[in-house]
């Protein structure tokens, strides 16, 4: 093992056999690495893969609509000419790790639809003006050589060196593809003949995907120069905007901005595109693996509270499954197609795995009720959705307004038997007639929608639909005229009382339900019928055998994702022992110092106590009294005191890696003084 | 009060105890979330509020769970910083260590079994407290509570030794069960920022701390050979030294499942108190044999993002084209690596947040890399405040799981490079080049060095010194006859330029200006040594 460490060198490269092919050979596929010999490695890479492939679809459907203006803009914008650059503003909200895929989506529709000849730049990469056109032209020339000239396949010749970019070339190149009188048309074989059937001139679109972190005096020259060629290259711009408008006016001061014409795009709100990833990939019956209710509850609070980001949503998900594959062979069951083949394969050892889970319990018969899970966790995903339905627009929403919402209660405990759940039936007995029946409406249709995965189960479900269908029927053949008759017979009901028990009860009775008509009464069996149903379906899925296999409830992965730099930094110095888990350092509460403590953690301690600065002479007095408290005695007013050198290594090194882990610097206010970065303790 | 009359301080003997307000807000929160009771009335504020708020995820659930109500400290006596602070720390732990070892190690054990006790029961029981004067009533009734516990997962510092057993047990079925290895990470106390404190701390205008020096000492600071021969010798108590060694083999056992997570296109950042080097190396020792490796010390002093760049075109790649612009570098090496999918490079960063590489640009190169396919990034983190480097997008390039890698290994070479008040600052290096180069010169050239280096030195106290205008040192040479026209001057000057004994520097107004690039101290140092020579 060699250490690396030189004080001439920072990086060092081990190639370790690896050379570069002289043949230039293009290896596009994935090579297996070393664990895809493994059963549980083969169910999640394939359930992996598609999730991925569902995710990817609705990716271009969420964009879709956006899209859709915005190349219908493009293509107006290229019909006739203008005095002013047609430029786009992309609102596209602060989730900016997710723009990435919203603009390569877009980047391909125009080079499909619009035109071929688009340039995304990335602000940060460009500092000055002279860069970004640079890139933008050779983004343009050369890029698109490959794909209108298919006859030129030699790239060396036709590719114009980048220093030599500019603007004059691009003209040349783009009047050489478009105007026939360009002096630069020679007469290339076949290429300008295939040209003149092709008289429109594309736009030249350039996408700008983060107008914020561009240099503002850049792009400003960008447009003003690209204004000055509006004539001859017909120039779009697409700007990303992460913040507001605002960012757009600050950017582009009038003079500048007068040379554009803008039109405001806004892009869909990043949690309704995470609902529709949620409802439409992750909590359907496809797919097998789910989340626990604290580990879905972090993530969504991660989303909503640190990034806003659905990608990176979906890469927590991606961990939490890797990380619930990953406990062995038992978790490949962790699918619905093929459990019996698995568990075929499995060995000795796997089964007694299997048989460890803690819900295993009392369970004898493995393979029947495992059958009759896989059943229930599936098929209650619908299930969810209809309650959904029901409960969303209820006043104070006492079961969330999303169903993601719905979800982590549901993952939880057991809804049925929850407050939450009785209050929205008490609240559902409130509504009105239209509203009940177009809800019941949408529910079916849920039911229509969702063609049972196992035949058991279907059963069921055709019944249950059917008897909605009923309840649909009977609500709407209901009139209203009814109520009255009904009302007034409970009325004379009431003159024919013999004593005052039954007095009392009959008036409680209107006063509860002060006209008993018919719709009421179809409701409330309505109610108690979904009710039923729900209580038997939606049950708590901890309480169901096997459920580990399809629930990840870590909520250690925590520290695996968000990371807890600080706190675990914080924890080793003010405690070690709970990383030590030795006897020597078990401490009552923080403020306790042990000498068997290791040094940086005493010196940390006792810099606690201290204000802004620090004395290091008494510093080092301190720490060399805990760790030798003997020595202390000789502390007399002799001027030179002698410190055991060892002690005083100690104490340096303390405080140098205490500066080097930036809690204290070197000050220059008083002298032999350190300034203390962090405050409180 | 009493305790305040009595003159000890035991602030750390008292126990945190919130309000009673406080608590039940806290008592009102824990229930609604954990969702026993819908409708929870409380004296003051309407519950309806309360629970709109809940719903629409006003505060995230999980994030925040903290168990203990913020700010709790305002509400105690605070101690002032002051002078005696850290004299009365040392009394204090003297104090507690000459107690009656059998009475502390009770009180230490009774602590640390409410602890559990209280951690684990939070979510149910919101009135269990971290403090020890009410823990008696408190266990007796609850003695359920105490049952469950041993059922949690958590208890691990508990010398019971049926617990112990049990626990054993568990592990063995873990170990078992995870194939990948999984490690039985210590319990993580949240840690929060309270930001009350630093109002606290900076109220205090004065600085109140002693006038005492180093200098006081026999020996003001120690030299860095010095230092590290010390060290050396060094040697830690055989308990710690075993817990060290438990702590790393913990960390090794995490390697397969690196590997797995890296495959994955998850990076990994490794983070926690003391040296990471060591993991990182035992990991491309043992892992990473047969595969390119780019190993990048990030705390070394003279790092730039270009020598990595580098390190992987040029020596790696063996590209022939090398552009000048960092992004254009990326580029190319995001095409090599796009056309060779089977090649997996392994770029493992030592603290990635190291002085150099701190920048924005650096971070931006380096997450662009990471996120590349093929390329798998290991880094580890030691600063405090080393995450702000990232933002959002970097973050999400960079992919990163996050690893506690305590290893309470001392920071040996990272602080290497470091200087610190502790450590005697030599500067010998400089003085002897400096003396070196001297020696070589003719007369006239170290008369016109002494003159530069003269002017310098009177000119210290100058804030604003660009240095000597070359005009002026033009005419003070002739004056000495030490040279005879002004580009005689300009070839001896240039030999002082390479060997960065002097720097030109223009100013605004387009003067040429001679700075010699040395602090002030060494010059002086170096100027006597001259005189007494002469």
């Amino acid at each position: 093992m060699n250490t690396e460490v030189s004080v001439s060198k920072g990086v060092f490269v081990n190639k370790n056999g690896f050379t570069r092919a002289t043949k230039l050979t293009k290896i596009k596929k994935k090579e297996d690495n070393a664990f895809s010999n493994h059963l549980w490695y083969k169910t999640f890479s394939s359930q992996w893969k598609n999730i991925e492939a569902k995710l990817h679809i609705i990716n271009s459907e969420i964009f879709a609509s956006t899209l859709e203006d915005l190349l219908k803009f493009l293509q107006r914008s290229c019909e006739h000419k203008l005095n002013e650059i047609p430029s786009a503003a992309l609102l596209t909200g602060i989730n900016m790790p997710d723009h990435e895929a919203q603009f390569s989506t877009l980047t391909k529709e125009i080079k499909e639809n619009v035109s071929p000849h688009c340039v995304t730049l990335r602000g940060q990469d460009y500092h000055n003006l002279k860069l970004l056109i640079e890139n933008m032209i050779n983004g343009f020339i050369n890029d698109e050589e490959a794909e209108i000239d298919v006859f030129v396949d030699n790239e060396e010749t036709s590719n114009i060196k980048k220093s030599r970019c500019n603007f004059s070339v691009l003209q040349a190149w783009y009047e050489n593809l478009y105007m026939n009188d360009s002096i630069l048309n020679y007469s290339a074989t076949g290429s300008p003949k295939k040209r003149k059937t092709v008289p429109n001139r594309k736009v030249l679109v350039v996408i700008i995907p983060d107008l914020e972190n561009f240099n503002y005096t850049v792009i400003q020259d960008f447009i003003l120069i690209a204004h000055s060629y509006i004539n001859i290259l017909p120039f779009v711009l697409i700007f990303g905007i992460a913040t507001s408008l605002d960012a757009l006016h600050r950017a582009l001061p009038y003079h500048v901005s007068s040379k554009t014409s803008i039109k405001v795009f806004r892009s869909q709100p990043s949690t309704i595109y995470l609902n529709n990833v949620l409802e439409n990939v992750l909590f359907t019956e496809h797919c097998p693996f789910s989340l626990g209710g604290k580990v879905f509850n972090l993530f969504t609070d991660i989303f909503l509270f640190y990034d806003l980001s659905v990608t990176g949503f979906i890469k927590n998900f991606k961990y939490a499954m890797m990380e619930h594959f990953s406990q062995g062979n038992i978790s490949a069951l962790c699918c619905h197609d093929n459990a019996e083949e698995i568990l075929k394969n499995f060995t000795e050892e796997d089964f007694e795995n299997l048989r460890r889970i803690y819900s295993f319990r009392d369970l004898v018969e493995r393979e029947e009720s495992y059958k009759k899970r896989i059943q229930l966790l599936t098929d209650n995903v619908y299930l969810k959705i209809c309650l959904h339905v029901l409960v969303k627009d209820l006043p104070k929403t006492p079961l969330g307004k999303q169903v993601r919402e719905l979800y982590a209660t549901v993952v939880s405990k057991s809804i049925s038997k929850s407050l939450h759940f009785k209050e929205c039936f008490q609240l559902l007995d409130f509504q009105s007639k239209d509203e009940f029946s177009s809800k019941l409406k949408s529910i079916i249709g849920i039911i229509e929608n969702n063609p049972p995965s196992n035949k058991t189960f279907s059963k069921e479900q055709i019944s249950i639909k059917e008897k909605l269908l009923g309840f649909l029927y009977d609500l709407e053949s209901i009139g209203t005229s009814k109520c009255v008759i009904e009302k007034n017979a409970e009325e004379i009901a009431l003159g024919n009382v013999s004593n005052r028990a039954q007095l009392k009860e009959s008036v409680i009775k209107m006063s509860h339900i002060q006209s008993k008509n018919e719709y009421v009464k179809l409701r409330g069996s309505i109610l108690d019928y979904l009710q039923k149903i729900f209580e038997e379906y939606l049950i708590d899925c901890n309480s169901l055998h096997f459920h580990e296999l399809f629930f990840f409830n870590d909520i250690f992965i925590q520290n695996q994702l968000i990371g807890m730099h600080r706190s675990a930094i914080h924890t080793a110095l003010n405690d070690p022992q709970t990383y030590f888990q030795c006897s020597c350092c078990e401490i009552q509460n923080e403020d306790v110092i042990l000498p068997t403590m290791p040094d940086i953690s005493i010196a940390y301690k006792l810099h606690l106590e201290c204000g802004k600065m620090i004395n290091l002479y008494d510093w080092l007095q301190a720490f060399l009294s805990i760790l030798d408290p003997a020595g202390e005695d000789d502390d007399g007013d002799n001027k030179n005191r002698r410190v055991d050198p060892e002690l005083q290594a100690r104490f340096t090194q303390a405080i140098v890696e205490l500066e080097y882990l930036g809690f204290i610097k070197t000050s220059k206010r008083k002298t032999d003084h350190v300034q203390r970065l962090t405050w409180g303790g | 009060m009493a305790e305040s009359l009595d003159g000890t301080p035991r602030r750390s003997q008292r126990l945190r105890k919130p309000t009673a307000k406080a608590l039940e807000n806290k008592y009102v929160k824990s229930l609604a979330r954990s969702g026993f009771v819908g409708n929870i009335s409380s004296d003051s504020d309407s519950s309806s509020n309360e629970d709109a708020v809940m719903e629409e995820h006003g505060t995230p659930s999980v994030l925040q769970n903290r168990d203990q109500v913020q700010g709790d400290k305002i509400f105690q006596f605070q101690t002032r910083k002051t002078k005696k602070s850290l004299l009365d720390k040392v009394k204090q732990v003297h104090e507690s260590n000459q107690k009656t070892p059998q009475a502390l190690r009770n009180k230490i054990k009774k602590a640390i079994e409410h602890e559990i006790l209280s951690e684990t029961e939070s979510d149910q029981d919101p009135y269990s407290d971290s403090g020890s004067e009410y823990k008696e009533t408190e266990d007796s009734s609850s003695p359920s509570d105490k049952d469950d516990s041993s059922d949690s997962e958590r208890s691990d510092s508990s010398n019971d030794s049926s617990k112990m057993k049990r626990k054993s047990v568990r592990l063995q079925n873990t170990v078992r069960n995870i194939k990948l290895g999984k490690k039985v990470a210590p319990v993580a106390k949240k840690y929060t920022i309270r930001t009350d404190d630093y109002f606290s701390n900076q109220s205090t205008k004065k600085i109140v701390t002693s006038d005492h020096t180093l200098d006081k000492l026999e020996t003001p600071r120690l030299a860095q050979h010095e230092l590290q021969k010390l060290l050396k010798n060094m040697k830690l108590s055989d308990v710690h030294q075993n817990c060290m060694n438990n702590l790393f083999k913990q960390n090794r056992s995490m390697f397969a499942k690196w590997l797995y997570v890296l495959h994955e296109n998850f990076n990994i950042l490794l983070y926690g108190l003391g040296s990471k080097k060591n993991v990182i190396d035992k990991f491309q020792y043992e892992f990473l044999g047969d595969s390119p490796v780019v190993v990048v010390n990030g705390f070394f002093p003279s790092l730039s993002i270009k020598d990595i760049l580098d390190g992987i075109i040029v020596d790696l790649l063996e590209v022939k084209r090398n552009p000048a612009n960092v992004y254009e570098c990326c580029d190319i090496i995001e095409q090599e690596f796009g056309n060779r999918m089977n090649t997996h490079l392994y770029l493992l960063v030592h603290n990635i947040d190291g002085a150099m590489l701190r920048n924005n640009k650096s971070q931006s190169v380096l997450a662009r890399l990471a996120n590349v396919e093929n390329i798998h990034l290991v880094a580890s983190i030691d600063h405090i405040n080393g995450p702000l480097i990232w933002d959002h997008t970097k973050l999400s390039k960079f992919n990163y799981t996050w690893w506690d890698m305590t290893s309470f290994l001392p920071y040996v070479n990272e602080t290497s490079f470091e200087s610190s008040m502790m450590i005697q600052k030599s500067g010998e290096f400089a003085l002897s080049s400096l003396r070196n180069v001297f020696l070589s010169l003719t007369t006239n050239s170290k008369g016109i060095y002494l003159i530069i280096l003269k002017y310098q030195l009177n000119n210290a106290k100058n804030q604003h010194y660009e240095g000597l205008a070359f005009k002026d040192l033009y005419s003070s040479c002739r004056e000495a006859f030490l040279v005879s026209s002004d580009l005689a001057l300009r070839a001896q000057l240039s030999e002082f330029v390479d060997h960065k004994m002097v720097k030109f520097k223009r100013s605004i107004d387009g003067v040429e200006h001679l700075v010699i690039p040395i602090s002030n101290s060494l010059l002086q140092k170096f100027l006597d040594e001259q005189t007494t020579q002469i």
